[in-house]
């Protein structure tokens, strides 16, 4: 792939307005500074913060719009990412009960397990009630600019249970004692590790739909500032538990980690989705801290 | 904590542009040419655009017409003139006290 091509891949990842403000000049200037990985990484660093912090040529009411958008798309994606890193997390200390863990390891375990069942029955309750105001209000007017992307997360969702019921039914798990290629501890034949690496592929391309037109419907519906004001603070409220729950998964690997006993493939199995959290309660903070400010003060605060 | 607008913060690149645009209209690439030629600080073109895009959201520089959607030139706002004048100034007062200090101190001082 062409340093152009591959500089271009990473503009798609910047916000669209800023794209549209300034796609063709960036893109024009990377290619006079002619390429290298400082060029490139440059570019990718700047397009996470601009995900961030979304800035081009906004203010007043529709800044504080746009940050609150940006805040609440932004934590929902990485809330959604989480659930997946927490089922990865869960998976490797869970199914194969680590030796000696009955000790405040697994204390953190049970807590943050806790916190996440908490946090995602308010935000599924609050996001479909979201989802309920934005679909309604669609099907009145016949806006399928909103539409399509507001009902698109449902299609894809029972997709996945489709696809994970297809999976369950090509492993034999529906019956015990026939496992042929995915056992209790994973896959043991090559066939079993091309049906998991196909089921990853298939939920991450599922996660990424999901979140993406979510943020699409939320951009299209326009929602009034108070109704973005109370999504803001549910954003918060994910924050704080994401932050609660990356804090019982690292004193829980770090326990797992001292006992030992799970291979060293559950090990990593554990401390990847741990490493990722740490990330995604940081940039969740980070916007949310953002997103109060404009509730308060504006985005200019 | 948020950053005060006159806090003496030397590489900062919305600074380093809106002082690059202090001397006339340029485009992204020439802004780059002239930081590093002046101050022999490399921006790179996504740190650029993102001080631009701050930049313009807050009044401080404005995008000009241009034939070339792909050049378009900035320039320095009034508004932004005066920002820029009243960080300059403290930098100065912070360089003359640095200054002054050095000057005073027995083993340090300037000769």
């Amino acid at each position: 792939m062409s340093t152009s091509r591959f500089h271009r891949l990473i503009l798609a990842v910047y916000p669209e307005r800023f794209r549209d403000r300034y796609g063709d000049e960036l893109a024009t200037v990377a290619a006079d500074c002619g390429g290298g990985w400082r060029v490139t990484f440059d570019l990718a660093v700047s397009a996470a913060k601009a995900r961030l912090n979304p800035g081009p040529i906004t203010s007043g009411s529709e800044g504080r719009r746009l940050r609150l958008e940006t805040t609440t798309s932004t934590v929902f994606a990485l809330w959604v990412w989480s659930t997946v890193a927490v089922a990865l997390f869960a998976r490797a200390v869970d199914d194969q009960p680590v030796p000696g863990l009955r000790s405040w390891g697994w204390g953190a375990y049970a807590v943050g397990n806790v916190i996440f069942s908490l946090s995602a029955a308010v935000i599924l309750i609050v996001g479909f009630l979201y989802w309920l105001r934005v679909v309604v209000a669609a099907v009145r007017t016949g806006n399928r600019a909103i539409l399509i992307p507001a009902a698109l997360p449902v299609a894809v969702v029972v997709l996945w249970l489709a696809g994970t019921g297809v999976l369950a039914v090509a492993t034999n798990h529906i019956r015990p004692g026939n496992y042929r290629h995915i056992t209790a501890q994973g896959p043991h034949t090559a066939g079993g590790w091309a049906l998991l690496a196909i089921y990853a592929l298939f939920t991450v391309a599922c996660v990424t739909v999901c979140t993406t037109s979510s943020r699409r419907a939320l951009r299209e519906a326009e929602l009034t500032p108070p109704m973005l004001a109370v999504s803001s603070v549910v954003a918060v409220t994910a924050s704080v538990a994401l932050a609660a729950i990356t804090a019982c998964a690292v004193i829980c690997v770090t326990r797992v980690l001292m006992i030992g006993g799970i291979g060293v493939r559950d090990e990593m199995t554990a401390i990847g989705p741990v490493c990722f959290l740490l990330l995604a309660s940081a940039a969740a903070a980070t916007s949310s801290v953002r997103g109060l400010r404009a509730v308060r003060t504006g985005p200019g605060a | 904590m948020p950053r005060r607008v006159e806090d003496p913060n030397w590489t900062d690149p919305g600074l380093l542009v809106m002082a690059s645009l202090a001397e006339g209209s340029k485009h992204g690439y020439a802004i780059i040419g002239d930081v590093e030629a002046t101050t022999g600080v490399r921006l790179g073109p996504g740190t650029l655009y993102g001080a631009l895009s701050r930049l313009e959201q807050r009044g401080l520089i404005e995008q000009l017409d241009s034939d070339d959607p792909r050049r378009r030139p900035y320039r320095l706002t009034s508004h932004g003139s005066a920002v820029l004048a009243e960080r300059l100034e403290h930098m100065r007062r912070f360089a003359a006290l640095g200054r002054k200090r050095l000057a005073a101190s027995p083993t340090l001082g300037l000769a």
